[in-house]
This record gives structure tokens, C-alpha cells and sequence, in this order.
């Protein structure tokens, strides 16, 4: 425990109530106990306004003055952002006055759904801006909001089950938006940029339970893909290569633990699959024929650090004249995220760390020109493999 | 149903178990002494009140507890408001005193007098965490947030105490 944590721990025994008051509170509570207490009001000197000090009665005042007094107040607080002075006039009169001039109750569905999204896109707004705590709280608040209006959408569809539209309108709606959020949220890597995902995450409905599942699954073939590639029966350098990719997916895992992202944690599983695979494959191949197998991740020009990484495995075969052949095995069909090394991620459908896999003939010249392929350019290897041979 | 006595069991044991808890947060929102035993004392009743009247579970006790001291707190910030703005005579709400105990330890006083400058949630995270010692986890289930929500908290929390104190970062 450090010092600063012990300055509070010690308020834990320093402030305390004493035993005498602690015991004559018990007994004035347990006396309480069996005589039930009402509270008496006290009387205001201000009788006039403190019948509008309640809440509700405050607004129903501003509501009629901002009624009677034009709709300037309100047109004005259209635009307001959480921890603006006209916010409050915002969701507590404009909102609620449309919520209550919706009469029908397709009307006051269509109303909540304006007013939710309004919600999420007043996030958007702010986490357009640096403002991290006013993201913090705002991001807070719209759950709270969210949660409220997703109740009363439910009310509403029991009275009328015609509405049911207007559900699926409304979590259409909201999860679009959260889409946007979180892809603001990934831009960024401070506690606002974790507030935003989550709520995109609840807004969807991601639940704490499916994120913990994709992360321990995450987790689960990592550990497989490293166990296998420690026991495979594979060259020295293979293994290290391969150990070196599962260190990037562990920084993949980081970087989705950290944002709490189903999308990340899917991400690293398919990826330490893809190294399981490649030491079953290498250590098959190479077993079947007889041969060593050779994996090599080259990485691109330091310029291009986020072009893909490419491995190409060989089997060392000094006898046989042509043999190449080469796979690209190319990026998965969903939308992957590259990471850059400004510690982002970006969506990259096409240059997802691209795989290759070679078999050619062993020969230290051709290893470098491979390598200089590889460098250049992940695609276009069919050729590449055939050209080295001749 | 359950009987009345063992209602009553259940409530006095939670006054035993917690009163110093809920006394330590109205403290850190008052910085006063004889303001915290009131507002303690008010807690209980009104978890009383609501127990006896069977609308609460007992089995929520603790998670209650909290809720009804959370509610006088910030119930006590809009009062204290009210009372600077209409300046009413004095006696009509409970009084205002501000000054510490000066039996707390001068170094636990300024840690009070940080804390009572935070908002509202931040500073019940922060209590409840760093003084009460409880887990994040619990934190979150027992005020009904997120647990990342909390642990935001308590890191912001920290951070507002320190600048308050002004403490280096370690």
C-alpha cells in the first residue's frame, strides 16, 4: 500500500463514531422503532416561490414562461451539449414538452426515439472535443437516459403491442449510432475513449458476460497456439518466428483489453488461430516430406510500418528442380483492424496481416529474394515463387 | 412473511455494521462532525421507515443502506443551496457549521477537506474504495454501475485529491 492509499486507510479508524455516540444512536433508532415518525413540513417565508421549488414545479414554471414568453429559450438550447448552461432547459422543457404534446402513442414513441438518439449524438458532438470529463459524465448520464427511455418504449409497446416497429426502430437507431461511437472511441486511448466503448457496447446490447467470454477465449487459443508451437517438431527458427507473431497478437489482446473491444478480442483469436495452424502445417509438411520447413516474417520498410507483415515457409529441397508453389491465404471476409504504430487502430479490410506460405527450393540467394519480395508486397506471390525457380 | 422481530434483528445489526461507514461518507460531504451524526441518524430512521413499511428487502440491506445515505447527501448539497440563495432565518434548517474536528489528525484533515471538494460521485468512489476498502467490483454492484464506470471514478477521484493536495505523481 503506498502512502497516499494509507493517508485513507487511516480515516477508516480515525473517523469513526465514538462508542457513546454510536450507542446512543442505536438506542434513539431502536426507541424509533415502534413509533412510527411523519415528517413535519416547515413553512417557508417565501410562500410564492417555494411552491416552485419542487422540481417538477420549476419546470412546469419555465414551461409556461418560455410558452408565453415565445420559444426563443428553447430554440436556443436546440444545440446545447451536456455541461452547457441551456442544456437542462433542453432535455427538461423542449424534450418533455414534445414528449407531452405527443398525444398518440406511436407519437410519444417517435419522440423517445428522437430524444435517444439525440443523446448518443450529443456524445458524438463531445468526443469530437477534448473535453474527457465532460465525455465521462455525459457518457454516464446518456446510459442512465437510455436505460429510462428503453423502459418507457416497453411500457409503451405493453399498452399497444402495435409499436412493435418502434422497438426495433429504436435499437436500429441507437446501435448505428453506438457504432459511431465506438469508432471514435478506438481514435482514442485515454478513459473517455474506454467510457465511450462501453456505452456503445451496452447500447448494443454487448453484455460484461460476452465481452469476458471473447477475452478468455482470446486468451484460451493464445495459450494453445503457444503450447503447440513450443511442442511441434519445429526448426529453431520457425519456432522463434512464429513466438515473435504470438507476441503481436498478446499486443493485440492488450489493446482490446484495455478498450474492452468484442471486435478486438475477436481479432487476436483469429489471428493465434492462424499461428496453431501454421505450426500443425509446418510441422505435417515437413513430415511428410521428409524436409525442413522454414517460416520467415518479413516486415515491411520501416516507412510503411503499417503494411502487412508476410510470412513465407519453405521446404528445404535441394534436389528437386521446380517446385514452388504459393498460397496467399488473404484476409478474412469481416472488416479486420491494423494496428499502426501510433498505437491505433484503423480499419483495413484489404491489408489484414497477410499470410504466406512458400515452398521452394533451399538456397540462401533465393532466401533474399524472397525476402525482398515478401518486402515489397504481399500480393502477387503465385508469380514470384515461379520466378525465383527459373 | 417475515416476522417483525427479525426485521428488526437485521436492521440493527446493518446499524452496527455500517454506521461508520454511512457516518464517514456524510463526514467527507460535510466536513462536519455533529452534521454527520445527524445525517447518520436520519439515514437509519428513513431505512426504517421504508423497512417497516415492508417496501424494501432486507436481503438488499447494505446496497439500501447506501442508496438513502447517497440521496440525503445530495439532498443536503441542494438544501445548503437553497439556504445561501433565500437566506432564510436561522434554525429552519439544520446548522451550517464548516469547521473540522480538531481531534482528526491534521494529515487525515486535509485528506477530508480534498475529499469534500469532489462531486458527488466521485467522492463516494473514492471513500468507499480507498477508505472502506472495498473491491471495485463491489462498488459497482452495490451503487448499480459499471464497474469500468468506478474504477473511472476512483482514478479521476485520485487524481483531483492529489492536485488538491498538491501531491507529485509517484
Amino acid at each position: 500500500m503506498n502512502d497516499f492509499e494509507k493517508k485513507f486507510s487511516n480515516l477508516r479508524n480515525e473517523l469513526t463514531l465514538s462508542s457513546d455516540e454510536r450507542a446512543s444512536m442505536r438506542a434513539y433508532l431502536a426507541s424509533q422503532m415502534h413509533t412510527p415518525t411523519k415528517q413535519v413540513p416547515v413553512a417557508s417565508p417565501y410562500p410564492y416561490l417555494a411552491f416552485f421549488m419542487q422540481p417538477a414545479r420549476m419546470i412546469a414554471l419555465v414551461l409556461i414562461v418560455a410558452v408565453a414568453g415565445g420559444s426563443t429559450t428553447t430554440l436556443a438550447a436546440e444545440d446545447a451539449l451536456p455541461g452547457e448552461a441551456l442544456y437542462s432547459v433542453k432535455v427538461q422543457v423542449k424534450e418533455r414538452l414534445e414528449s407531452a404534446l405527443a398525444f398518440s402513442t406511436v407519437k410519444k414513441a417517435d419522440a423517445e426515439i428522437r430524444h435517444a438518439e439525440e443523446r448518443l449524438r450529443e456524445i458524438q458532438l463531445l468526443a469530437a472535443t477534448d473535453k474527457n470529463e465532460d465525455i465521462v459524465m455525459a457518457v454516464e448520464d446518456a446510459q442512465a437516459y437510455l436505460n429510462a427511455a428503453k423502459g418507457r418504449i416497453n411500457t409503451l409497446m405493453e399498452n399497444d403491442p402495435a409499436l412493435a416497429d418502434a422497438q426495433s426502430t429504436f435499437a436500429f437507431a441507437l446501435s448505428a449510432n453506438a457504432d459511431i461511437i465506438e469508432a471514435q472511441a478506438l481514435e482514442r486511448t485515454d478513459a473517455a475513449g474506454v467510457s465511450l466503448t462501453s456505452l456503445a457496447r451496452a447500447v448494443r446490447g454487448e453484455s460484461e458476460e460476452a465481452v469476458a467470454e471473447n477475452s478468455e477465449r482470446a486468451e484460451k487459443v493464445i495459450d494453445k497456439a503457444r503450447e503447440r508451437v513450443v511442442s511441434r517438431d519445429l526448426e529453431a527458427s520457425t519456432r522463434e518466428t512464429l513466438l515473435g507473431e504470438l507476441a503481436h497478437v498478446e499486443a493485440e489482446l492488450a489493446k482490446a483489453h484495455a478498450l474492452s473491444s468484442l471486435k478486438g478480442f475477436a481479432r487476436a483469436e483469429r489471428h493465434a488461430y492462424r499461428i496453431l495452424a501454421l505450426a500443425d502445417s509446418a510441422e505435417r509438411i515437413s513430415d511428410k516430406t521428409g524436409k525442413q520447413i522454414a517460416i520467415s516474417f518479413s516486415k515491411a520498410a520501416p516507412e510503411e510500418e503499417s503494411a502487412p507483415i508476410t510470412a513465407a515457409a519453405r521446404v528445404k529441397e535441394p534436389a528437386v528442380d521446380v517446385m514452388a508453389t504459393t498460397m496467399m491465404l488473404s484476409a478474412p471476409e469481416e472488416p479486420t483492424y491494423e494496428r499502426d504504430d501510433d498505437n491505433e487502430y484503423k480499419d483495413e479490410d484489404d491489408d489484414d496481416r497477410k499470410l504466406r506460405f512458400r515452398v521452394v527450393e533451399d538456397d540462401d540467394e533465393e532466401e533474399d529474394k524472397d525476402a525482398d519480395t515478401s518486402d515489397s508486397s504481399g500480393k502477387g506471390s503465385n508469380r514470384d515463387a515461379r520466378d525465383s525457380r527459373d | 412473511m417475515r416476522s417483525t422481530s427479525t426485521y428488526e434483528e437485521a436492521y440493527l445489526s446493518a446499524y452496527d455494521e455500517h454506521a461508520d461507514a454511512v457516518f464517514r461518507m456524510c463526514y467527507g460531504k460535510t466536513s462536519s462532525r455533529e452534521e454527520a451524526k445527524d445525517m447518520t441518524q436520519e439515514v437509519f430512521t428513513r431505512v426504517w421507515v421504508r423497512l417497516s413499511d415492508g417496501k424494501e428487502d432486507i436481503e438488499n440491506l447494505r446496497a439500501f443502506i447506501f442508496t438513502v445515505a447517497r440521496n440525503l447527501i445530495k439532498d443536503y448539497y441542494k438544501k445548503k443551496k437553497s439556504v445561501l440563495e433565500t437566506d432564510l432565518p436561522e434554525g429552519t434548517f439544520e446548522q451550517v457549521s464548516t469547521g473540522a474536528r480538531q481531534d482528526i489528525e491534521s494529515e487525515s484533515a486535509l485528506v477530508l477537506r480534498a475529499l469534500s471538494t469532489l462531486d458527488d460521485p466521485y467522492r463516494e468512489a473514492l471513500m468507499l474504495h480507498l477508505v472502506e476498502g472495498m473491491p471495485i467490483g463491489d462498488i459497482a454492484s452495490l451503487l448499480r454501475e459499471r464497474p469500468n464506470t468506478i474504477s473511472v471514478r476512483v482514478k479521476r477521484g485520485i487524481e483531483k485529491v492529489r492536485k488538491e493536495l498538491h501531491l507529485e505523481k509517484p
